[in-house]
């Protein structure tokens, strides 16, 4: 007796919801990225061998090479640094601040602004660059 | 005449490459992405004070840094030098009170340089504080020290 054999059918695969899969997670990745604002502010931290990884601080003030001051991306006025950052913390836990300073800058200058932001109760993380990177 | 219309055919439409292409842009992005990584040290500067009592005290360790010096015990060090000291010194094992160190600049020091003496401070655990420079009227620029000897340490 010959045994029909059944016919093998082609397996398959729903994709559909590969593509949705896909483009949540471009989604879900847009949202999550913290976009530079910085990066139109010319600034080079100065080196350092005793530094190490930081968590991202929510208020950032930069002192680039012209001497001018930016915080959050826009320039600032140094006597109008400290009600800014002031009320950028307001009534946070979390005070650190990110203090980009171009290393050529003078104390004369720099010390106004480490002055200032002491004054708003900041914690101050100063940014620099691993002795040794590339700068 | 009545014309009779074709029955339409329903047709699927072919989204297999969606995924290929979906895929393919994660894939740039994620190449083509520079994660932003911060290196710096943690440090607080305490709000200057213009109470006597709160002045620092002549018993804490003076840093001097000029341009091209760095004094510290009447000794002129290098920073590498200087690096040495503070690690002898164990600052981390000493009470907060022993771990302060004031650090006076001259207005033309660079941030290059006060960065090297205030990250290696940090590191070794030491507390900052500030020595502000002021106009002193008629005689120029001088050094005063203005705000309280405490503070928090670096990480």
């Amino acid at each position: 007796m010959k045994i029909r054999r059944p016919r093998r059918r082609q397996p398959l695969v729903p994709l559909t919801s590969f593509g949705d899969i896909a483009f949540q997670l471009i989604i879900f990745f847009v949202l999550a990225s913290v976009f530079m604002k910085e990066s139109h502010i010319r600034s080079r931290p100065p080196p350092s061998p005793d530094i190490d990884l930081l968590e991202p601080a929510l208020v950032s003030v930069v002192l680039d090479e012209d001497g001018r001051l930016w915080v959050q991306g826009e320039e600032c006025a140094f006597d109008a640094l400290e009600p800014v950052v002031s009320s950028l913390l307001g009534e946070r836990k979390d005070r650190r601040v990110y203090l980009k300073m171009d290393r050529a800058r003078p104390y004369r200058e720099f010390s106004r602004v480490l002055a200032a932001l002491a004054q708003s109760e900041a914690e101050l993380v100063l940014i620099g660059e691993k002795a040794g990177s590339a700068q | 005449m009545r014309i009779a219309r074709k029955p339409r055919e329903f047709r699927d439409v072919d989204v297999t490459s969606f995924a290929d292409l979906a895929f393919l842009l994660i894939i740039f992005f994620i190449l083509t992405t520079t994660f932003s990584k911060s290196m710096g040290v943690s440090v607080m500067i305490p709000a200057s004070s213009q109470d006597e009592s709160q002045k620092p005290n002549e018993e804490y360790p003076t840093v001097a840094v000029g341009p091209d010096t760095l004094q510290f015990r009447d000794e002129t060090l290098t920073i590498e030098a200087f690096r040495e000291v503070l690690k002898k010194m164990n600052l981390k094992a000493r009470p907060e009170s022993e771990r302060v160190l004031i650090v006076e600049c001259a207005p033309e020091v660079t941030y290059d340089r006060y960065y090297q003496v205030v990250t290696a401070i940090a590191h070794e655990g030491g507390i900052l504080a500030l020595v502000e420079s002021v106009e002193s009227g008629e005689s120029g620029k001088g050094v005063e020290a203005v705000p309280p000897a405490t503070g928090g340490k670096g990480s």
